[in-house]
């Protein structure tokens, strides 16, 4: 008997070895806590998702993400809170988070500032090294850009002209500089809401203008109370997966790499997708019944002028002037290079 | 939100045989097509024995894997009589069903049951001629529909609202999918008009895990959430073990409350269904299993 315990606990005491080895492993894993108000499910969430297991593999279990979805870790502005306290460690952002953050990602969300993808691809791949340097310096990690998308006008009413919508009160997100200072400037009555409350004000027409990513119109069902969509791009909105630099930091270098690499990949794709959702979504709100409507040449320039007003107000004060005037020359020099390609 | 026909049609099959047999050699009608209205009538009766007894059973392993084949059966039964309303209301109630029992381990096969379930109940409705147009058009237009429904369209209206709540939830990605939510929930809250107590109060349960899942920023609503749980928990006396299990899974978890979350799962676990549920013991049971998964998984939610 006691042999037979002997060679048994010869045999076996590899594995228990093995066995003690993966749980130190184990209890050793560092876990960044992220949360994202996109619910479980959707493609934000799966991208997160994706990571995590990505990461998991390329560290063998050592580092590892704990995903909060769905907003029950509250809105941005508290994940930036609880992220600054230590009490998570991330955010997939899919609203304001990252130009509250940065402010210079407001200058990439100007009105009639990008024409298209590849405008804004260009843009932001020149610009990458500085705007990650730049949330370094406030104390965050940037690990990747996900579209949120064009933003269209929704209406009640059609809407070609300034003069158009002049005649409506329009919806405003509260606290955001760029329509505040462009509503006030281009004399527009606007009305100030929180997103959840923008359903009920178009329901009680207390706003008959709204504007969003086609996208979430759908999944704010804003598309339910209007009739029509303008299908020219009003701005672009971007969003980030950002941690802060100090969770950052207690990695081993080569994870920091590992999670840099993945997560920028898996962003890029989340991106690509969010824009083949969005064109979607545009499709499925006409399918839906809304009417097509756009802005004549005239209009658009009268827009610009109004912006170009709103900027001698905004940069400097809300966008800094050095990221105003990069963008505004790296956009220049590749449409300049575009239109040579073309001729 | 289990399996169930929501009324034995007959009392007794053979009855009910017998009397098809005389009406049919009476009124001469032709052989086949008698043959065919006794084979839906003997599998419309077993239908409905099979689906209490379903209720009834307190092994959901069991019925999850037995309802393929009752559901095979039906789908022949449609083949050949594929407007039948009867056997469409019982598609959708059973595809739907079967869909809820495997959503937690299966979430594609129960994405393809809800959508199979969604297109019978909608078949089902666009049998009616003052509805047909309504059903795919702009969400404005298709509120009108409730001015023409009547109360004894909730069961069809509910399966298919269900279904088609399940088909939508399962694939979030879908732009087309979200799109129909509207329509959805204003079903919904048109059954909740007619009979809020409607199978053990589950209309109430479907809009509390509605106003739940989706966070306050996309327009969730976790105090109208919270009304629809208590009105559920009130309507069934307690019976329903669902209740809790739902009100933890979104509700709890929706406002990060792991006290209340883990409370309530553990006193499903502790409860025994009460003899005058006997309709709820499989649906308790579920409840029970998903209740032990969700315990589990709160270290790792909360």
């Amino acid at each position: 008997m006691h042999s037979f315990r002997h060679r048994l606990a010869r045999r076996t005491a590899p594995y228990a070895l093995l066995l003690v080895l993966a749980t130190v492993q184990a209890l050793s894993a560092q876990t960044l806590k992220v949360a994202t108000i996109a619910p479980e499910g959707s493609s934000w969430v799966k991208a997160l998702r994706s990571i995590d297991a990505k990461v998991q593999q390329a560290t063998d279990g050592a580092v590892q993400l704990k995903i909060y979805a769905g907003g029950v870790q509250g809105d941005e502005k508290v994940v930036l809170r609880k992220m600054r306290i230590g009490q998570l460690h991330g955010g997939g952002f899919a609203g304001q988070g990252a130009s509250i953050v940065l402010p210079d990602i407001l200058g990439l969300q100007m009105p009639f500032l990008f024409d298209d993808y590849e405008e804004i691809d260009c843009v932001i791949d020149s610009m990458n090294t500085t705007l990650k340097k730049a949330y370094q310096d406030k104390g965050f990690v940037h690990l990747g850009w996900a579209d949120i998308g064009f933003v269209h006008i929704l209406s009640k009413s059609p809407i070609n002209s300034i003069e158009d919508i002049r005649r409506h009160t329009v919806w405003r997100l509260e606290e955001e500089p760029i329509t505040e200072v462009l509503f006030r400037l281009a004399n527009v009555r606007s009305v100030p809401l929180a997103i959840p409350d923008v359903l009920l004000g178009l329901q009680t027409n207390m706003v008959d203008v709204v504007y969003a990513p086609p996208a979430a119109a759908i999944v704010l069902q804003w598309f339910t109370r209007v009739a029509y969509i303008n299908t020219v791009p009003i701005n672009y909105t971007l969003g980030a997966f950002i941690v802060s630099a100090r969770a950052f930091a207690q990695l081993a270098p080569d994870h920091q790499t590992a999670l840099r690499e993945i997560a920028e990949k898996e962003m890029r794709t989340l991106s690509l997708k969010t824009r083949v959702e969005n064109e979607e979504a545009l499709h499925v709100m006409i399918d839906n019944g809304l009417k097509v409507n756009g802005l004549d040449e005239g209009a658009i320039e009268a827009f610009r002028e109004l912006v170009q007003s709103t900027q001698a107000e905004l940069v400097g004060a809300t966008i800094p002037l050095a990221t105003q005037q990069r963008i505004d020359s790296l956009l220049a020099a590749f449409r300049q290079a575009r239109a040579q390609r073309r001729d | 939100m289990v399996f169930a026909i929501p009324h034995r049609r007959f009392h007794s099959t053979t009855q009910y045989i017998i009397k098809i047999s005389a009406l049919c050699i009476l009124g001469g009608i032709a052989f086949s097509g008698c043959a065919n209205r006794i084979k839906i009538s003997l599998a419309q009766s077993l239908v409905a024995d099979v689906a209490q007894a379903t209720e009834r059973h307190d092994d959901p392993a069991l019925v999850m894997q037995s309802m393929p084949a009752f559901l095979l059966l039906l789908e022949g039964l449609l083949e050949e009589n594929p407007r039948n309303a009867n056997l469409l209301l019982t598609a959708t109630e059973g595809y739907a069903s079967y869909a809820t029992l495997i959503e937690l381990n299966d979430r594609e096969r129960a994405h393809n049951s809800y959508g199979r379930a969604k297109e019978f109940g909608l078949r089902a409705l666009h049998k009616r001629k003052k509805i047909r147009h309504l059903l795919g058009a702009p969400f404005t237009q298709f509120s009108t529909i409730t001015a023409h429904l009547k109360p004894k369209d909730l069961p069809l209206v509910f399966w298919t609202a269900s279904a088609w709540g399940g088909w939508i939830s399962t694939n979030l990605e879908s732009m087309a999918a979200l799109a129909d939510l509207p329509k959805v929930i204003h079903l919904m809250e048109w059954v909740i008009g007619v009979d809020e107590g409607f199978k053990h109060a589950a209309p109430h349960l479907f809009l509390g895990v509605y106003y739940a899942a989706l966070p306050p920023m996309l327009g969730g609503q976790p105090d109208r959430a919270l009304h629809h749980f208590n009105r559920s928990h009130e309507l069934t006396n307690g019976t329903s073990l669902m209740v809790h299990v739902l009100k933890a899974r979104y509700y709890a978890r929706q406002i990060f409350d792991r006290d209340l979350h883990d409370a309530l799962l553990r006193e499903v676990l502790q409860t025994e269904t009460a003899p005058e549920a006997s309709d709820l013991i499989l649906q308790n049971e579920m409840a029970k299993t998903m209740a032990r998964q969700l315990l589990e998984e709160s270290d790792a939610f909360f």
